[in-house]
């Protein structure tokens, strides 16, 4: 886990929505924490959980979700009893967030410059005049190409790619200590795409800005991130450096989501795809959830709930065959290079 | 490659212009959306399509399908000239040929069940009544799909089975060929897996021809016999798999190689991500000379004032390039190693 120094706790977190079909377990017992500067990932498929988790660390679900139990420490501050004033501050003044999709944090009526500067008189304290200039470095700063006249333009004027680099000035223009990005790149092409990712670490690293990064790709993750989180059915089902889990992953999921990028090298066959889908999370839990889809399950998978427990230093992971720290498995295969 | 194989898609120097309207409705300028771009097809076979947003890949596949109408060039769809078919000839050209859209939302209607869909579907290509009921039910296990999803609404299913289904209503009248705009993209890494299996699985059943448009060059290897790189409205680049991967000759092919992601830590570590700077340009005003010159680290005099022709540099290989070669890039890096 995580060295000296976190600057996000998050202790046995638990998020459920309750709807009409029963109550979605949305994340259970979420249990991680993130170093100063650290750039942490957190990868598993659609509806795993990413993002409900992220929602919860920032306050911002909406009812009926909400956090059951499970508490988030920022700097040691308790975020889950803040008050709803503190957090607006926390948030706005501590912790910058970037979306798939940048239009949503964007608004289309108003011009690029108004919108950077606009963040910077509320948090900053500056004046039009001086956060209009600082606007003007800022998309400088982001590589956008004739800042000056950027400023007055509107957001559907710029490319999918250029207004993410503007959200990325936005979020970046309190400072703050942590940035929480979901899938910033999953709407962009490869080239913006590695623009975004080389700024997003330029940037923060500049300034030891902790990143937490989802993503559903771990060619992203491997690309970015320092250390790693696999979420399956809300739960964290592995966790350790991005080289030792890509490497040597631990957990069957880890290595049936690696097994089924496309390459850009090796002999092309027919790609192993993970079968079936993922479980309703309405159910409880009755043994590993992964369980259905897993080629190596055994009896006591259909059972036991396999706890997240550590393997090794630093990596933690759910699995009956992953304990406590056992020979190699070897699945179809190791295709990591 | 070139032995009497079966062709289902010829384009030649296809043109889609739009103009730009002003006030008072007046033509200001012109989009060069698609700007002469020629690719054949044979049956069975798949030609990857990549570029960079804007380049023009949607245009042209709603050009083939003549979703929008082609400025000028030639679209000859299983031996027929389709290019300004109406009426009875635009029906035989959707018979033949038909589009997967990137957002199956885009293409079904919320309010119309998953078995209504597929039916209006096999309407059009006048499917007897009687044999509907049994037809949705083959296509829908032809694309995996169980037949009670037949009385579901498109919101009651995940973005996988959807595509599944925008696939079931391609399918649906008998075609050859299948146009496909990123089908992909939006699904995640496991579900895509799932669905280029899918994909291969039916040209091998079916003997589908695929037009397949994706800016993910990875996948493309997966799904792809031959891959036409487009910039700007044009192809630059075009070769069979094993060769556009190991030996990419045009500067632009081996950029976008370069910056595409690797699932390994060490390998991103390894080579040296190249730096595509720059937008591309509007292609409402593109550069005189070669297209890609402004952001080319080999560009030369020649290159601002002289458009490269897309020369045949080894049988099926071709290149738009005044300098074509193997790593233009700084830092010897090298990029897309087969
Ligand atoms: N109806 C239209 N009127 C004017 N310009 C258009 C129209 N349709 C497309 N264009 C322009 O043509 C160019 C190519 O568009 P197209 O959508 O085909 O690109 P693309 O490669 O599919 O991009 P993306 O990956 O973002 O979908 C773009 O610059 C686009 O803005
Ligand atoms: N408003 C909601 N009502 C009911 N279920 C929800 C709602 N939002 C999310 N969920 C469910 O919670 C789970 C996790 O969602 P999410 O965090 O969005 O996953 P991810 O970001 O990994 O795609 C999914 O099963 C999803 O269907
Ligand atoms: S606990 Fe069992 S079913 Fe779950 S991942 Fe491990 S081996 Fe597979
Ligand atoms: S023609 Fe010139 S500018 Fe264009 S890609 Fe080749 S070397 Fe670069
Ligand atoms: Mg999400
Ligand atoms: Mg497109």
């Amino acid at each position: 886990m995580c060295a000296i120094e976190p600057v996000l706790q998050v202790q046995g977190v638990s998020i459920e929505i309750p709807t009409r079909h029963g109550t979605v377990h949305a994340a259970r017992d979420v249990d991680f924490a993130l170093g100063r500067g650290e750039r942490l990932g957190i990868v598993g498929e659609s509806g795993s959980g990413k993002t409900i988790t992220a929602l919860g660390i920032m306050r911002l679900l909406l009812p009926p979700a909400h956090v059951t139990s499970g508490r988030i420490l920022f700097e040691g501050r308790d975020v889950t009893t803040m008050h709803p004033k503190d957090v607006n501050r926390w948030r706005g003044n501590e912790v910058g967030m970037i979306f798939q999709d940048p239009l949503t944090s964007l608004n289309p009526f108003l011009r690029i410059g108004i919108q950077v500067a606009e963040v910077l008189e509320i948090h900053r304290g500056l004046s039009r005049a001086q956060a209009m200039a600082e606007a003007e470095q800022l998309l400088r700063r982001v590589q956008i190409s004739d800042a000056r006249r950027r400023l007055s333009e509107y957001p559907h004027q710029l490319s999918g790619g250029m207004r993410q680099r503007v959200v990325i000035a936005i979020a970046m223009a309190t400072r703050p200590k942590m940035i929480i990005a979901d899938e910033p790149t999953t709407a962009l092409d490869v080239t913006a795409q590695a623009n975004v990712l080389d700024l997003l670490r330029d940037l923060t690293e500049a300034e030891r800005t902790s990143v937490v990064l989802i993503t559903h790709d771990l060619s992203v993750i491997a690309d970015f991130c320092e250390r790693v989180l696999v979420m399956y059915a809300g739960r964290i089902v592995e966790e350790g450096s991005v080289d030792e889990v890509i490497s040597e992953p631990r957990h069957p999921y880890t290595q049936a989501l690696l097994n089924s990028i496309p390459r850009l090298q090796g002999a092309v066959g027919r790609l192993p795809s993970i079968p079936g889908a993922p479980p309703d999370l309405t159910r409880e839990l009755q043994g590993c959830p992964f369980a259905p889809r897993c080629p190596v399950a055994y009896d006591r998978c259909r059972t036991e709930v396999p706890e997240l427990l550590e393997i090794g230093p630093g990596r933690r992971a759910a699995c009956h065959l992953a304990q406590p720290i056992p020979s190699n498995i070897t699945l179809e295969g190791d295709l990591a290079e | 490659m070139s032995v009497a194989r079966e062709q289902v898609l010829e384009v030649r120097d296809l043109k889609v212009h739009f103009p730009i309207r002003g006030s008072f409705g007046r033509t200001t300028g012109i989009v060069r959306a698609v700007d002469g771009v020629s690719i054949e097809l044979g049956r069975g076979e798949t030609l990857g399509i990549a570029g960079e947003s804007g380049c023009g890949k949607s245009t042209l596949a709603r050009a083939m399908l003549r979703i929008v109408e082609p400025t000028a060039g030639r679209i000859v769809v299983g031996g027929e000239d389709v290019t300004a078919a109406r009426g009875p000839a635009l029906r035989h050209l959707l018979k033949v040929m038909q589009m997967v859209f990137q957002d199956p939302n885009d293409s079904l209607n919320p309010r119309v069940k998953v078995g209504a869909a597929i039916e209006e579907a096999l309407i059009v290509a006048h499917v007897a009544p009687q044999d509907r009921p049994h037809r949705v039910q083959e296509i829908l296990r032809t694309v995996g799909l169980p037949y009670a999803f037949a009385r579901r609404y498109p919101h009651e299913l995940s973005g996988g089975q959807r595509q599944r289904v925008g696939i079931a209503r391609a399918l649906a009248v008998g075609p050859q060929l299948l146009v496909c705009d990123e089908p992909v993209s939006a699904l995640d890494v496991s579900v895509r897996a799932q669905i280029i299996n899918l994909f291969q699985d039916l040209q091998d059943q079916l003997g589908l021809g695929y037009v397949f448009i994706s800016h993910d060059l990875a996948v493309l290897r997966q799904m792809s016999h031959r891959v036409a790189v487009m910039y700007l409205g044009r192809v630059v680049e075009q070769a069979p798999n094993q060769v556009l991967y190991a030996q990419p000759l045009h500067p632009y092919t081996q950029a976008l190689l370069g910056s595409v992601p690797l699932p390994s830590p060490k390998a991103n570590r390894a080579r040296q991500r190249i730096h595509l700077v720059g937008e591309v340009p509007s292609p409402s005003s593109p550069p005189p000379g070669c297209p890609f010159h402004p952001r080319c680290p080999i560009a030369q005099d020649v290159c601002r004032n002289e458009v490269p022709p897309l020369r045949v540099i080894a049988s099926g290989h071709h290149v738009a390039c005044h300098f074509a070669q193997a790593n233009v890039w700084a830092g010897g890096e090298r990029v897309g190693q087969a």
